[in-house]
């Protein structure tokens, strides 16, 4: 027999369990009493894979003849640049700033930056410096796909993005042109710099899961402990 | 719904319609018609678009360009703005009426109004971008129309060059652009744009209002982008009549084809020169070529898709003009495997007199065929086939056959000519007028790997030599009427003369 208190028990407990799916959805930003935080330096394990050198067929007169490649750069040491660390299993922490503007641009016939790291709602402005058309093509899913033509005219486009998501980006008329735009739902994100460091501060103290991206190497997890008022040092080696 | 479906047909067949998003919104789907939905996709779409919707059917792989992944949620004609999903009527627009230049046919004939309905939103089904969307997508507006005008079309072509079209679509629009062979689609796929002067491929129809939503929304799954950040209303509308102003034909309609490639008789030299105004006079035929499909190595995607052609003869020779669209001049030197462009044009050794003609894929054992055949290396060559794996060329003293051709902004111009009678019949046609000689053409782009066997052609269409009336024509009839007349008038008379005696 259904009595009137299983009912209320039972909407209870639904509402409960309810509530604590919702809640461990959803980043919540806000003060962080106590501060720990992560660093490291991302390394490339064994022998540094061949790179093709990139054709720079047309327009060599705002491209120039040759271009770098990108996808992978790495110091005297092995240190990766521009790997992606960020905390993948992490519901509070200080807040995301989302009137931050990140600008990308495309100078010379290269996207400047290479790795992007976009809030999700924040503005990105992108910036056409040539003289040049060119596309701004994102491949995308969880974000509506951009595909947009930029010529010498149109100086800014901008744009915000809805979904965390690793968007691969390019110029479909100088075919060399890539960057990646990594939309972030908490400010938890990193890119190494050219000595492959990083660090992320201001973190709540506890057990997380990290993920290490670089577009050539792949990705990693690790789990790391943050203790108040210290700097958990994580060294990551990635392998092709 | 009838009526606009029958104006939809109507409008395919006239080219006059768009294809507009304002149509009334499909009414809202229930269970029993996502399922129904799913009954017709795996009974009709399957086989090219894979069981779960991925594009990889067993049919994809003879298919180019490549049947659709609908995992993306990226459709590539739609009246919607650029990054959002189509809409309902989109989807049910492309089932209806399919998509031209690709293996995806009109389902108008084939699946009844409602089938095609309960298709979209079991096609939503297949992709969490349509799930997301909180809201239905925001369709384009069209703005107001700006008519063509030389002046309107002078813009357009200043906009061509100035937002850079040519980058990829080739200066004369050909698809030849610096940028296209590098190309690929959303799935890395290679990928060609248009060709502007073929408005009857463009994928999403060839109205003007047509031409506008593309312009504005780009394409998406492919490198075309929205220009509706940098191109306003009136600027869309230049583009637009400039790239209408390239067509053969205003309506967008392909070329018609003629069973019969007719050659004038003309009198005095016939040009060797592909560029010479005297080819400008004279009718043009046009034949679509489809891939060598019946002997490995069989190739279902040819990359040319028509040839052009032009003839005449004098008391000498016969010449034929042939041109066709190839965005990409091979190099055979280059190293990568490429091998040179080249047209042949095939024709019977002897001149069949009753229906038993060689069989058309370059001869079989008991008849033959002669080859008249030109390369962008090799030049003119002439060639007897008794099957396509039995081709010889002919010695080089035997060659009567010249050609001269010309590579320009993504097509191929060439003429070639050939005596009418040569002192050798066992191995070359004697051209004769007032017949019908079979004839068949092939044509070959040597970047994408097409040699010997592996090319695009035609089977047996007839070539027919005007005769020249003889001038007694004129003049027996002539001397008829004058005697005949001339009796009458002498007979009249003498009854006359009788009359008035009595």
């Amino acid at each position: 027999m259904v009595t009137r208190v299983g009912m209320i028990m039972v909407w209870g407990v639904g509402c409960l369990v309810g509530g604590l799916v919702v809640s461990s959805l959803a980043y919540q930003g806000g003060p962080v009493a106590e501060k720990g935080a992560i660093s490291g330096v991302v390394k490339l394990a064994g022998p540094p894979p061949a790179l093709k050198p990139l054709q720079v067929n047309k327009d060599q007169a705002t491209c120039g003849k040759t271009q770098p490649v990108e996808a992978l750069l790495l110091g005297s040491d092995k240190s990766v640049k521009n790997a992606v660390v960020r905390l993948t299993n992490i519901s509070k922490g200080k807040a995301l700033d989302t009137a931050a503007k990140a600008v990308l641009d495309q100078v010379k016939c290269r996207f400047v930056p290479h790795v992007n790291i976009v809030p999700v709602g924040a503005t990105m402005e992108i910036k056409n410096s040539d003289p040049i058309t060119h596309n701004i093509h994102t491949f995308s899913i969880d974000n509506d796909p951009i595909n947009k033509a930029q010529p010498k005219t149109l100086p800014v486009i901008s744009t915000k993005f809805t979904a965390p998501e690793i968007i691969k980006t390019q110029c479909d008329i100088h075919k060399w042109m890539s960057t990646w735009i990594i939309v972030a739902d908490h400010p938890y994100h990193a890119i190494t710099d050219g000595k492959g460091e990083f660090k992320l501060t201001d973190v709540p103290p506890g057990n997380y899961q990290m993920e290490i991206w670089h577009e050539n190497l792949g990705k990693v997890t690790k789990e790391v402990t943050v203790k108040a008022n210290s700097d958990t040092a994580v060294p990551v080696e990635l392998k092709k | 719904m009838l009526f606009w479906s029958v104006s939809v047909g109507w409008a395919q067949e006239q080219g006059a319609a768009p294809r507009d998003g304002g149509a009334p919104s499909l009414p809202a789907a229930s269970p029993q018609d996502i399922e129904a939905g799913k009954r017709t996709y795996q009974k009709w779409c399957m086989n090219c678009h894979g069981e779960e919707g991925d594009g990889a059917g067993p049919a994809a792989d003879f298919l180019h360009p490549r049947p659709r992944d609908f995992r993306q949620g990226l459709f590539k004609v739609r009246t919607t703005k650029s990054g959002q999903i189509p809409s309902d009527q989109d989807l049910f627009n492309v089932i209806t009426i399919g998509m031209p230049g690709t293996g995806m046919p009109g389902w108008e004939h084939t699946l009844t109004e409602v089938e095609r309905r309960q298709l979209v939103p079991y096609l939503k089904t297949l992709s969490r971008r349509f799930a997301r969307a909180t809201a239905p997508p925001e369709p384009l507006k069209i703005g107001v129309r700006v008519p063509s005008s030389a002046d309107s079309v002078e813009q357009g072509k200043r906009l061509f060059r100035e937002i850079e079209c040519f980058k990829c679509h080739g200066d004369d629009g050909r698809g030849d652009g610096p940028s296209a062979p590098e190309l690929t689609d959303d799935w890395g796929a290679p990928i060609r744009p248009a060709n502007l002067r073929k408005p009857w491929t463009f994928r999403g129809g060839h109205t003007a209002e047509d031409l506008y939503v593309r312009l504005q929304s780009g394409i998406a799954g492919t490198p075309m982008p929205s220009f509706a950040d940098s191109l306003d209303n009136e600027k869309t509308w230049h583009v637009v009549n400039y790239v209408m102003s390239l067509w053969p034909d205003p309506n967008g309609h392909a070329p018609p084809l003629q069973v019969a490639l007719k050659a004038r008789r003309v009198e005095g030299e016939i040009p060797a020169q592909p560029g010479d105004a005297f080819w400008q006079k004279q009718d043009t035929f046009f034949y679509p070529l489809v891939g060598q499909v019946i002997l490995e190595p069989r190739l279902f995607t040819p990359s040319v898709d028509g040839v052009q052609v032009q003839a005449v003869y004098n008391d000498r020779e016969v010449a034929w003009r042939l041109v066709w669209d190839d965005p990409t001049k091979s190099m055979p030197d280059s190293g990568q495997g490429e091998f040179e462009d080249a047209v042949a044009v095939e024709f019977p050794v002897q001149i069949p007199t009753g229906a038993k003609r060689p069989f058309f894929l370059m001869g079989d054992a008991e008849l033959a065929v002669q080859l008249l055949r030109w390369g962008s290396s090799s030049g003119m060559t002439e060639l007897n086939g008794n099957g396509v794996n039995k081709v010889r060329p002919q010695a080089a003293s035997s060659d009567q056959a010249s050609a001269v051709g010309e590579f320009k902004d993504g097509q191929y111009q060439v003429v070639i000519k050939r005596p009418l009678r040569t002192l050798t019949p066992d191995r070359d046609i004697q051209f004769e007028p007032g017949r019908f000689i079979p004839v068949a053409f092939f044509v070959w782009d040597g970047s994408k790997g097409e040699t010997g066997g592996k090319m695009a052609l035609t089977s047996w269409y007839y070539f027919f030599m005007e005769p020249t009336l003889p001038k007694t024509t004129y003049v027996y009839p002539a001397v008829a009427v004058v005697v005949a007349g001339g009796f009458q008038w002498w007979a009249i008379r003498r009854l006359r003369q009788r009359k008035m005696d009595t």
